[in-house]
């Protein structure tokens, strides 16, 4: 299992898995607007209520500020401190690549 | 083993429906049942056989033929061939396996053995497994039904659902308990089969939808479902594997209704009191009544006989050469110290009698020898650097000195 929404790395393992834990955590990129990220954490006492499972936070704000953000709700609440540098990385994977959606892919200049 | 207390599963109104203050249905034992995934591949695979409809060659083919071998002696292989003439088909060879239009190696015959037999209990125990499954909501996301809005798991909706009739209510009714994007997911993957099925009567398939189980006798639900694309519909007192356990892949989305979820408790029975409908058959028990590790880790039973965390890391000393390192040598032989000591002191006696002897036997000069002998070197030190000549360049470079 590695492409369920709530497996940070995309690999398939029981620590990673979004559907093994009964906490899990997520960064997507948002459905509307530009730039936007949804960080998703699961509620424990909500197993099995899916449609009121997880607890999410659209951002817009500046990556330094978001990522803190992660950081507080993933480690300091002592939620999943084991996911916080592979949350972290995946904020800056979903972010990078937002900007390139914004900005245009690279053109390689070859003459 | 204790009962498990069991929790209340809120029962979902429909739009219509008169509001009750219905505290719930407790969940039924089957839902607590063990999950067992290889009890139902063994048994979904087997099941699978029975609806088999038989295939085989005809029973003459290949043998319409009165050919016979021409034995040796015409310079051709010794199989039988069609008597006759006047046909491209006299003289060809025939029987065979080997022969073109000849019979085929180990004809399939009708008498091969279609169905299997699984024992009733194995039978009734998958069901239960694949039962408990469905109420497990990672399970069920796993098989990949598309349940992120329905709101509880396992879902139960009011009877006023056996009550409808028309299939455009059944989709609003879909859309109301957020399943309706599981049953759309069904809809869209309609696609025609690859492979030779095709032409054999089975051209189109699709995914998997949510299977509506209900309670009472012909219920006018089974036809308002029965149209859309990958929603099955089945009555509690008959449930199939083969609809719970789609391709032995456990956690098919299970819709039930109020009067079909209460009426589980009496199909299926519970751990220790037997079911009324199916004669003698009691609830599997699960191996271990806990199989939460992280609980059993972190219980106060297990902790308290556990030793402590050691958060020191001892990591092994770097090996020390002792050919090379005096410190490593001291460790195996401690007497190394004193011995090197004491060649050492013994070398600098050594060399300092040695040096005494030498001295006594060298003939002393008298102090005026010594004198003269020092004015003599003196003197060669200004010739060799008689400053007069180095104003010259090439006078300095002949002497080869530098004032």
């Amino acid at each position: 299992f590695s492409k369920e929404p709530n497996n940070l790395y995309n690999v398939h393992s029981y620590k990673y898995s979004g559907l093994a834990n009964k906490k899990t955590v997520t960064v997507q990129p948002a459905a509307e607007k530009e730039m936007t990220v949804v960080l998703s954490t699961t509620k424990s006492k909500k197993q099995n209520k899916p449609a009121a499972f997880t607890h999410k936070t659209v951002m817009r704000k500046e990556f330094r500020k978001m990522a803190k953000a992660v950081k507080n709700q993933v480690s300091d609440n002592y939620y999943r401190p084991d996911l916080t540098k592979p949350a972290l990385a995946r904020l800056s994977a979903v972010y990078r690549s937002l900007q390139v959606a914004k900005s245009g892919v690279k053109k390689k200049n070859r003459q | 083993m204790a009962t498990t207390a069991r929790p209340l599963v809120s029962v979902k109104a429909l739009d219509g429906d008169m509001a009750t203050d219905a505290a719930g249905v407790p969940m039924p034992h089957v839902m607590k049942a063990p999950i067992r995934p290889d009890v139902i591949t063994f048994v979904h695979r087997l099941v699978s056989c029975n609806s088999r409809q038989p295939y085989a060659v005809s029973r003459k083919a290949g043998h319409q033929t009165s050919a016979e071998s021409w034995g040796t002696g015409r310079a051709v292989s010794r199989i039988p061939r069609v008597g006759g003439g006047g046909t491209h088909r006299a003289g060809q060879g025939a029987f065979g396996n080997m022969c073109r239009g000849g019979r085929m190696f180990a004809p399939t015959r009708i008498w091969r053995k279609w169905h299997r037999r699984v024992n009733v209990r194995l039978r009734r125990v998958a069901v239960a497994s694949a039962l408990a499954a469905t109420a497990v909501p990672a399970i069920v996301t796993a098989r990949g039904h598309r349940i992120e809005s329905v709101p509880e798991f396992p879902l139960v909706v009011s009877d006023s659902a056996e009550g409808i009739e028309k299939t455009a209510q059944a989709i609003k009714v879909l859309k109301q308990l957020g399943a309706y994007a599981d049953a759309e997911k069904a809809k869209q993957s309609v696609g025609i089969r690859p492979g030779k099925g095709k032409m054999r009567n089975r051209r189109y398939i699709n995914r998997k939808g949510p299977l509506i189980v209900y309670g009472t006798e012909g219920s006018k639900i089974v036809k308002a479902f029965r149209n859309l694309p990958g929603v099955d519909v089945a009555n509690v007192e008959r449930l199939n594997l083969l609809d719970l356990a789609p391709g032995g892949h456990l956690g098919r989305f299970v819709i039930w209704t109020e009067s079909a979820f209460k009426k589980l408790d009496e199909v299926y029975g519970s751990f220790e009191a037997s079911s009324s409908k199916k004669k003698g058959f009691v609830l599997p028990r699960p191996k271990m009544t806990n199989a939460d590790l992280g609980r059993l880790i972190n219980s106060d039973e297990v902790q308290s006989v556990v030793k402590p965390i050691n958060k020191e890391v001892k990591r092994r000393e770097a090996r020390k050469n002792p050919l090379k390192n005096a410190a490593a040598v001291l460790k195996l032989n401690p007497y190394f110290g004193t011995a090197r000591r004491m060649a050492v002191l013994a070398e600098a006696a050594r060399v300092k009698a040695r040096k005494e002897k030498i001295n006594s036997k060298r003939t002393k000069l008298s102090e005026e020898a010594s004198k003269i002998k020092a004015a003599g070197k003196a003197w060669y030190q200004t010739m060799i650097s008689d400053s007069d000549y180095t104003e010259f360049d090439v006078f300095s470079k002949w002497l080869g000195v530098s004032q």
